[in-house]
């Protein structure tokens, strides 16, 4: 999955290169034929400026020609008037195209030298680079932000896939789960009717059918709880002691097999917010799983610096360190486990403690048996 | 019935539906064994099974791995069983040359259905089932009583041919309903109607083969 996204963006990273680069070679070539383009404009300009010089044949005349000129950028120099008028200037320097012209002024011909100026070129080149780039800007803003889009959505994609592959693992595990008791149901019903056993073989069958029912109707009641934590935004809260929370669990277990060896551990109240039914069928499921592998197990409740915590430890093999996050997953069990169990009950126990905005976590205990850490907001 | 023919070994973890199996196969009077785990191969193939039925998922591992240590060094059949019905589990399972693949739940009399075909086919029991001078062949649908062939319809003949299996046993109306008809049919009468028709096809000039056991339903002897 992380592949497919690597390489989705990837190839929008480079699109986004390649249209930069596009762009900025765009802003190039128009920024050349603007400027070839004013340079021709003024070499024409000179041109008829230099006729329209040859065709004066009055100062005045030739002051607003040159006046004019001077508007357009061009300055005219005319080696015999500029000391007498003293309105005539060259322009330093930048000189881009020069004419010369023999023009009569009073009555004899006099040089002149035509001059246009690159600075007005320049000026103007200058301005539409500024226009370009605060254009590239612009751009480049939306080519991010469309890239970023792009890059969401991508990854939006590539989360519904892996959502949907996920769910679709679900349902085949959910039906494996459902077919391997209804199998069993089948099975033994049918072994009933065809052996018509006599009274205690058939007692033996009968109750290995109510078991195989029991089965089903446990899978069916921690479905439903996984799916109703899933839609279930916020817990139903109110005011808990983790300290009766473990002791109501405890008491269930004894209840259940009053020889069960369970040892609990508490110091006064451990007030914590959340749904105690909800909290309690969590704890319950710690128990039921550790003792399903192990034969003593240990419930301490303690408060701490992170808040209420319930630890739970058991005797057991433990949980090998890369099996300890996958345990919290439906239907997954570590090898030459009880198959009694639905498989869900350590995943039910993890969103019920994510809904009230707490945490479990696996750790193997001192001893080498696992031990599991509850930890919950303290009462608010 | 003379010697119990077809060895069949049955590796399923799921106690209840293990045994169920095994019942059902010595009833028919094969040699079954049964393993709740993978077994080691040599403790499998020491029985010269003719057949395994294999769950895919067992506790240590999964039983595509078995049936191919077991085939390296033995030819014999399999049928596997699975809960998963996915489609890659199917073509994983035939590809290893699996003989047969059913999806739990399955109704027994499927399974053994399939198991005597599978065995027929590799000779294992004989084509035809041979009780008296009764004679059935169920692949081609022929029945004949002393060498004279009978005229049955394909229920009559399914139903004689679990009568014979299952002879001296007393069955009843239920259990021919749900094993002869499947578990859709609810109706007694359904039997008693199928049931006095092969009487009068089978017995019209011989003696009584389908015996009335009171209080229960039917027994098959000749």
């Amino acid at each position: 999955m992380s592949g497919h996204r690597s390489a989705r963006t990837r190839l929008i990273a480079a699109s986004i290169l390649g249209i930069v680069a596009a762009l900025v070679a765009f802003g190039v070539i128009i920024t050349v034929r603007y400027r070839d383009g004013l340079e021709q404009r003024l070499r024409t300009d000179l041109t008829s400026g230099a006729s329209a010089l040859r065709a004066v044949r009055t100062p005045a005349a030739l002051k607003s020609v040159i006046a004019s000129l001077a508007a357009e950028g061009i300055s005219v120099d005319l080696a015999g008037i500029t000391a007498r008028g003293g309105t005539l200037q060259s322009t330093p320097g930048a000189a881009l195209l020069t004419v010369r012209e023999l023009i009569p002024v009073g009555g004899s011909d006099v040089p002149a030298t035509l001059t246009g100026s690159r600075a007005g070129i320049d000026r103007q080149v200058r301005s539409l680079e500024v226009t370009e780039a605060i254009g590239g800007v612009i751009a480049l803003t939306l080519l991010a932000a469309l890239a970023r889009a792009l890059v969401l959505l991508d990854r939006a994609a590539v989360d519904a896939r892996a959502s949907e592959a996920a769910m679709r693992t679900f349902l085949a595990d959910a039906s494996h789960e459902f077919r391997t008791p209804a199998a069993a149901l089948q099975a033994t019903a049918e072994r009933l009717l065809r052996e018509q056993p006599p009274r205690p073989a058939r007692d033996a069958i009968e109750a290995q059918l109510a078991r195989d029912s029991r089965r089903l109707g446990h899978l069916i009641d921690d479905l439903l709880n996984l799916a109703r934590l899933d839609a279930r935004e916020r817990p139903h809260r109110e005011s808990v002691d983790l300290a009766d929370l473990a002791t109501a669990a405890v008491a269930a277990t004894l209840t259940a097999d009053p020889a069960a060896c369970v040892e609990l551990v508490t110091n006064g109240a451990v007030p914590t917010t959340g749904d105690p039914d909800a909290l309690l069928r969590a704890v319950r499921n710690l128990l039921d799983n550790a003792f399903a592998i192990a034969d003593t197990v240990v419930v301490e409740v303690t408060q701490t610096a992170k808040g209420p915590t319930m630890s739970v430890t058991d005797n057991g093999p433990g949980v090998p360190a890369d099996q300890r996050e996958r345990i919290f997953e439906p239907f997954v069990r570590l090898p030459r486990s009880s198959r009694a169990g639905t498989g869900l009950g350590l995943a039910i126990a993890r969103r019920t403690l994510e809904s009230h905005g707490g945490t479990i976590t696996c750790d193997p205990s001192p001893t080498g048996g696992a031990r599991f850490t509850l930890r919950l907001p303290a009462d608010s | 019935m003379g010697a119990p023919i077809g060895r069949v070994v049955v590796i399923e973890d799921e106690q209840p539906v293990r045994d169920a199996i095994l019942a059902a196969l010595r009833a028919e009077r094969f040699t079954a064994t049964g393993f709740e785990d993978l077994p080691r191969p040599a403790d499998a193939l020491a029985l010269a099974p003719d057949l395994a039925i294999l769950d895919v998922l067992l506790p240590s591992g999964n039983g595509f791995a078995l049936a191919r240590l077991l085939r390296e060094r033995q030819e014999l059949s399999i049928i596997f069983l699975t809960a998963r019905d996915a489609v890659a589990d199917r073509v994983a399972g035939l590809e290893l040359g699996a003989d047969d693949y059913l999806v739990k739940p399955f109704a027994l009399e499927e399974l053994m259905a399939r198991v005597r075909a599978v065995l027929r086919r590799r000779g294992a029991i004989p084509r035809v089932l041979e009780v008296g001078r009764m004679l059935v062949d169920e692949e081609h649908g022929f029945a004949a009583r002393a060498g004279r062939e009978l005229a049955l319809t394909s229920t009559e003949l399914r139903l004689l041919a679990f009568l014979m299996r299952h002879r001296g046993q007393a069955l009843s109306k239920d259990q021919l309903l749900t094993q002869v008809w499947g578990y859709d049919a609810y109706d007694h009468n359904l039997v008693e109607v199928h049931i006095s028709a092969l009487r009068r096809k089978l017995e019209t000039n011989g003696p009584r083969l389908i015996h009335t056991v009171r209080g229960i339903g039917y027994r098959f002897s000749p």
